[in-house]
């Protein structure tokens, strides 16, 4: 049940936002020349066709979850096994929003060890030390692939992190 | 075309690291097609950035071994697992596993690798053979053709992709419309920038792909309870005897001719092309009663369909400039970032570029079918890999790889926001293969429609009434209304289901 009141609510937002790029195209500058199929013709057939086809998955879920009203009592109610999902899920994109972070201001070494290792411990592993050694041979080897095989840039931090990583690479 | 040909070798042992590339390549992808999560479109985006290092016929060559090798491993996994690595591998899981489990894997494996192998060949003859005259024939086509194919391929994979065909549709238009996105190609007016200076370019294809694909799997995978307990690692591949081979020629010959078939039609890939080959191999049998419980055949369809698939779905790309199916949309991506436009002129224009890819991918086909009799143990001990280890390093290899491409922050930006809808889309049962069509073929049906309606002077009638442009946009109609059908099929024969179970309850 709370995945279809999900799969509605989705239906509606892109619902909504279909009817808001339409009207925002609607308001691009004009070109004489092309005035037939200007630069708001392709979005607004796009847009236009998104708003009718979401309007209508958003009717067939609603119908859905009126036919099993009887069983809304409880569809909030999280399981266990729901919550451990959601969290570690949260858990990897935080982590994920933390290594972008960390990429561009601490640099890439650090950065991408310090990923590894935290993020090793969002899915279940027992190997304690194959976490570090696991982190720190990847990150080594692909140092030396990026900067010395491929000769691309990485990212070295700034301020204190960049005069460390530039020892590096 | 013998010179091309010519010209292809001269290159390839002109470059001896061309054959190292295939090599490597061809590992990279039956090791991400054979475990789950991964999949041959994660291993073909994450080599995209590194692409860049090569000139564009290396380049190519790379993503297209990875493309050949990937939808073999999906059947190793299939086969020791029982959960196929890459959807095109479902059904292999159907008779492979039974057939592991009766203590007959490495014969499992043996069927699996000779049908992947000649299938693959036979789809990469497919593709030398038709590819020249379908690109000649092409040159005819106009904006209006191209406008009715980039519609058919958006229309065939959200019909045809087994879910809901109005999310498949609705993942189609939100990839239409994130392409829309930057300057208007026609008058250069900024179009859903608000203001953001680096938006002008539009929403860089690369990191998309690479978010919506590798970045929403890891999040995905990350949520899921996963256990390598059931694996068989122990096992070495057989080939089956001249006899067993034999038996199943007909069932080859078929899926071959499916597969190449299908892979050939815009948006519709390698897992339709399986699934069909494997009910065509049900309905033509004489013990069809047997299937799913270990038979040979029902490994053979599905994997010879698939892999022969892969050469079909590499002629609309070739040939026409659209991608046959997700996996060569993102081939399509490795292409653009080298400056490269794939289409009728490609084979004028990069002619030694094209028949060394034709060539390549025969090699890879062979070397696949070497590597799968030797190395079929390791690719099942990769199975076993920590997704603990595996999932983070793959993120750091999407952030390391879209950074490196230009050294723009921004672009991990967006693969990072890609990814999370990507996500979202996954959880939503959006299919992420119509988006990404959708993306990809934006630009080109928007400009041959406005294009095409400014030569036809605004007459619609005239712009759809030429027949190659009629047929293609029937053809969309008639795979919506199949879609549809299958739907309905679907909903009833659940319905029924289900008022059985509640009769018998």
């Amino acid at each position: 049940m709370a995945h279809r009141l999900l799969d509605l609510g989705f239906a509606a937002l892109l619902f909504g936002a279909s009817i808001f790029f339409w009207f925002v195209a609607d308001g691009f500058p004009e070109s004489r020349r092309f005035a037939q199929a200007d630069a708001d013709f392709w979005p607004k057939i796009i847009f236009g066709t998104m708003a009718l086809i979401t309007g209508a998955l958003v009717i067939r879920s609603f119908l859905e979850l009126r036919r099993g009203g009887e069983t809304m009592q409880g569809a909030f109610n999280m399981t266990d096994d729901f919550r451990y999902t959601a969290i570690r899920i949260g858990a990897m994109g935080g982590l994920i929003l933390l290594y972008f972070w960390a990429f561009q201001t601490a640099g890439f070494i650090l950065a991408t060890f310090g990923f590894l290792v935290l993020a090793s411990f969002v899915i279940p592993y027992r190997n304690m030390w194959m976490r570090f050694l696991f982190a720190c041979t990847f990150t080594i080897a692909l140092v030396l692939f990026f900067t010395r095989a491929l000769e691309l840039p990485l990212p070295r931090g700034v301020g204190a992190f960049y005069d460390i990583n530039i020892l590096f690479y | 075309m013998l010179e091309a040909y010519g010209s292809a070798l001269a290159y390839l042992f002109g470059n001896p690291s061309s054959f190292l590339l295939i090599i490597f390549s061809v590992i990279w992808g039956i090791a991400f097609g054979s475990v789950p999560g991964l999949t041959g479109i994660v291993g073909v985006a994450l080599l995209i950035p590194f692409t860049f290092v090569f000139d564009p016929t290396a380049g190519l060559l790379l993503l297209a071994g990875v493309y050949v090798g990937s939808t073999f491993g999906g059947s190793i996994s299939a086969i020791l697992f029982n959960t196929p690595g890459s959807p095109e591998a479902a059904c292999t899981a159907l008779d492979g596993y039974p057939m592991a489990k009766k203590g007959q894997a490495g014969k499992a494996l043996g069927i699996a690798l000779a049908s992947s192998a000649i299938g693959g060949i036979f789809g990469t003859i497919v593709l030398m053979l038709l590819a020249p005259p379908m690109a000649q024939f092409a040159l005819n086509f106009g904006p209006p053709e191209y406008f009715a194919l980039a519609v058919l391929g958006i229309t065939a994979i959200s019909a045809i992709g087994g879910g809901s065909v109005l999310k498949g549709l609705v993942a189609g238009l939100l990839g239409l419309g994130i392409a829309t996105v930057g300057l208007d190609p026609i008058t250069g007016t900024e179009r859903f920038t608000f203001g953001n200076l680096s938006l002008l370019t539009g929403i860089s294809f690369v990191p998309a792909i690479i978010g919506t694909f590798a970045l929403a799997e890891v999040l995905q995978r990350a949520g899921e309870r996963v256990s390598t307990q059931d694996v068989i690692s122990d096992v070495s591949t057989k080939l089956p005897s001249l006899k067993e081979f034999l038996a199943t020629r007909i069932t080859l010959l078929r899926s071959s001719v499916i597969g190449s078939f299908i892979g050939a039609l815009p948006g519709v890939g390698a897992t339709t092309a399986a699934f069909i080959s494997y009910s065509e191999a049900v309905r033509w049998s004489k013990r069809p009663e047997e299937f799913g419980t270990g038979v040979a055949e029902g490994i053979a369809a599905p994997e010879s369909a698939n892999n022969s698939a892969v050469g079909g779905s590499m002629i609309p790309l070739l040939a026409l400039g659209i991608p046959g199916s997700a996996t060569t949309a993102v081939m399509l991506g490795g292409l653009t970032i080298h400056g490269i436009i794939p289409g009728p002129l490609l084979m004028e224009t990069n002619t030694q570029l094209v028949y060394t890819v034709f060539i390549g991918m025969f090699i890879a086909n062979i070397l696949m079918l070497i590597f799968g009799i030797r190395m079929a143990r390791y690719f099942a001990l990769v199975l076993k890999a920590p997704y603990a280890l595996v999932g983070p390093a793959i993120v750091v290899l999407c952030m390391t790889g879209v950074y490196a491409l230009n050294s723009n922050i921004v672009d991990v930006g967006v693969m990072l926001a890609m990814g999370a809808f990507g996500f979202l889309l996954r959880k939503l049962k959006y299919p992420i293969a119509s988006f990404v069509i959708g993306l990809v073929l934006g630009p080109i049906a928007e400009r041959s429609l406005r294009q095409g309606l400014v030569i036809a002077d605004y007459n619609y009638l005239e712009f759809v009434a030429r027949p190659i442009t009629a047929i293609l946009l029937l053809g969309s109609i008639a795979s919506l209304a199949y879609g549809f059908y299958g739907q309905w099929k679907r909903i009833r024969q659940s319905n029924h289901t289900a008022n059985l179970a509640k009769r018998a309850g």
